[in-house]
């Protein structure tokens, strides 16, 4: 008895939280289907039937059947194959931006918290700049400059979400600067990154790591959202807005096409989503209904 | 509460010029010379010269930021555009009643939507409602909105025929699109409105509500709602100022020749006037729309409204205390 409740003490956060968020069936849902996605998309070149570029205009606008699950599209390419291909660069990019931008955005907002007075005054006022375009305004904008391509849809949705992950992390890194701990680092003459990077920021992480799990969810719906316009990703690539968007044409007779993308990019945001709420009531107990 | 506004206002411009400097500077160093690409190959490097002098585009940056500005701020002349050379500024007002009718209808349907299944949800906490409008919430937020978009197109426009398909002609086409809107936004604001309504349901003044046996309903709109309003109206404002921006896709899927619509064209035809012109007109109607829900949260809340005349008042009395000293 008196051992497991000595295990129990020793238990980690990491671990702590992952029995909370494990106790949440419509959270481990969302992270199932994630799981799933993403081995299905690391293993396209595998589980696919077809190549994802594999042309055959004979084919053309079969309905979905036995031999392509999702059918075919106006260049007889199979869409289930596009699917698994797309979805690697879907969820690539909506990942690398949307951590690339969390760290920036928590460097600026640390910066800016930490430091005060002026140095606050100068980012924060360069960003209520940013802030004052929506964030989908915003990433078009960019994209409008550096012109198309993956990287420039990652380029246009990292800077367009930076922003929102610096006045995120401000908030509480500046409650927490003025506690007694803070206080004591700097007492014992600790470095400035050594208080941010040990004192500082474990204490923020749980709302990061929240808003890093949506924020990919995010940041794949609005790359998505770039491609639909023809400014994202594009065409031959079969990303899963520039797929939706080369189906459109095609919405009054081959419905299939649409829903198939559409399908792909809802389901992950929604298991992100998910993912995302569970792991803030598994994080911080307070947030329970 | 008029030293306010006007305190507010004048913080709005250096933002302003911020965007504006910022989307200026982001079109002028995008790749690729616009004179050689509205005059085409064969143009001389004469005509090129002239038609670059016509636009200013010879004279330094600075000095093309700072005409520009000049002419935005003393006859509201956003430029010329370079594909049809007509003005930016008629062609701004032409688009721009389109998408604020659009953006209003979504407010409306997302606002009484929103609002009302959010007060049904909290009430019902924990209980099978509560979980079918929750479903419904996450679904409505992990919707991308041009998906959506084409779901009601394939189901009440080609399979049910109840409405157009696209385009833009009367009261009947409004509904799809903004229909499509709405529900993305009426899935956020009863996110919003059911967790403030369950913040406020435990307070002690509730419970007192209750207990000399006020009827529910007045205790559900009367104390609960009127002081759960706040998040509320931060969520209805950021609404309306995303509807404004987003209403990009969804007139692209609708076919709705609205301010994102000629965006997004101006964009692909590398018209940069015009699209300068446009981002910057929405970036100006969301940061009015912010101030908006600012200060209608003095309306709103006596307590805000009173710190507003606390403070100035304090500066009052400060400043006479100085001038006495």
């Amino acid at each position: 008895m008196s051992k497991e409740k000595l295990q129990i003490k020793r238990r980690s956060m990491f671990g702590e939280v992952m029995v909370r968020f494990l106790r949440k069936p419509i959270a481990v849902f969302g992270a199932v289907i994630m799981i799933v996605v993403v081995a299905l998309c690391l293993l396209a070149p595998v589980i696919a039937p077809y190549d994802y570029d594999a042309q055959d205009i004979t084919r053309k606008f079969t309905e979905p059947s036995q031999e392509f699950i999702c059918g075919t599209d106006n260049l007889g390419r199979d869409i289930f194959s596009r699917l698994l291909y797309g979805g690697r660069i879907s969820l690539m990019v909506g990942f690398v931006s949307a951590s690339v931008a969390a760290i920036l955005g928590v460097i600026l907002g640390a910066i800016a918290a930490f430091y005060g007075k002026r140095t606050d005054n100068i980012i924060m006022r360069i960003l209520d700049v940013f802030m004052a375009l929506p964030q989908t305004l915003l990433a078009i904008a960019i994209s409008a400059m550096i012109g198309t391509g993956i990287k420039g849809a990652i380029i246009a949705v990292t800077v367009a979400t930076i922003p929102r992950y610096a006045q995120a992390v401000r908030g509480p890194i500046l409650s927490i600067r003025n506690q007694e701990f803070v206080e004591a680092a700097f007492a014992i003459d600790a470095k400035d990154s050594r208080i941010v990077l040990r004192h500082i920021l474990p204490n923020v992480l749980s709302p990061i790591i929240v808003q890093v799990t949506m924020g990919v969810g995010n940041a794949i719906t609005m790359a998505a959202s770039l491609s639909f316009l023809g400014l994202g990703v594009q065409p031959p690539y079969p990303e899963w807005g520039a797929m939706l968007s080369a189906a459109r044409v095609y919405i009054l007779d081959h419905a299939y096409m649409v829903t198939f993308p559409g399908v792909a990019i809802a389901l992950v945001v929604l298991a992100l989503n998910l993912m995302g709420d569970g792991l803030r009531d598994a994080m911080d107990p307070r947030w329970k209904d | 509460m008029l030293r306010y506004l006007l305190k507010r206002l004048l913080a709005l411009i250096p933002v302003l010029l911020g965007v504006a400097f910022l989307i200026f500077t982001m079109m002028y160093f995008t790749p690729g010379d616009p004179a050689a690409m509205v005059l085409g190959d064969q143009a001389s490097e004469e005509q090129l010269n002239e038609w670059r002098a016509a636009r200013d585009l010879d004279k330094p940056f600075l000095e093309q930021f700072g005409k520009y500005i000049w002419g935005i701020v003393s006859q509201g002349d956003f430029g010329i555009s370079y594909k049809t050379g007509k003005n930016v500024t008629s062609a701004l007002l032409e688009r721009f009643p389109t998408t604020f009718v659009l953006a209003i209808a979504t407010c409306v349907i997302a606002m009484v939507l929103g609002v009302l299944l959010g007060i049904l949800a909290a009430n019902h906490q924990g209980t099978w409602i509560d979980s079918v409008l929750r479903v419904f919430g996450m679904a409505g937020v992990s919707m991308p909105i041009f998906w959506l978009g084409l779901l009601m197109i394939l189901w009440f426009a080609v399979d049910l025929k109840w409405f157009p398909v696209s385009g833009w002609y009367g009261p009947k086409y409004l509904v799809l699109p903004a229909l499509t809107m709405g529900l993305t936004f009426t899935a956020s604001l009863m996110r919003t409105t059911r967790s403030s309504m369950l913040d406020c349901i435990r307070q002690d003044y509730v419970i007192t509500a209750r207990a000399k046996g006020q009827k529910e309903r007045v205790i559900t709109y009367h104390h609960v709602f009127r002081n759960a309003l706040i998040p509320i109206i931060t969520a209805a404002g950021s609404a309306f100022g995303i509807a404004l921006c987003g209403a990009v896709i969804t007139e692209q899927v609708f076919s709705i020749p609205g301010l994102g619509n000629l965006m997004v064209n101006a964009i692909t035809t590398r018209d940069y006037p015009l699209v300068r012109g446009s981002v910057l007109l929405l970036a100006v109607s969301f940061s009015l729309v912010n101030l908006l829900v600012d200060l209608l949260y003095a309306c709103v809340d006596p307590r805000i409204k009173a710190q507003f005349a606390g403070k100035s008042l304090k500066k009052k009395k400060a400043r006479e205390e100085a001038t006495h000293e």
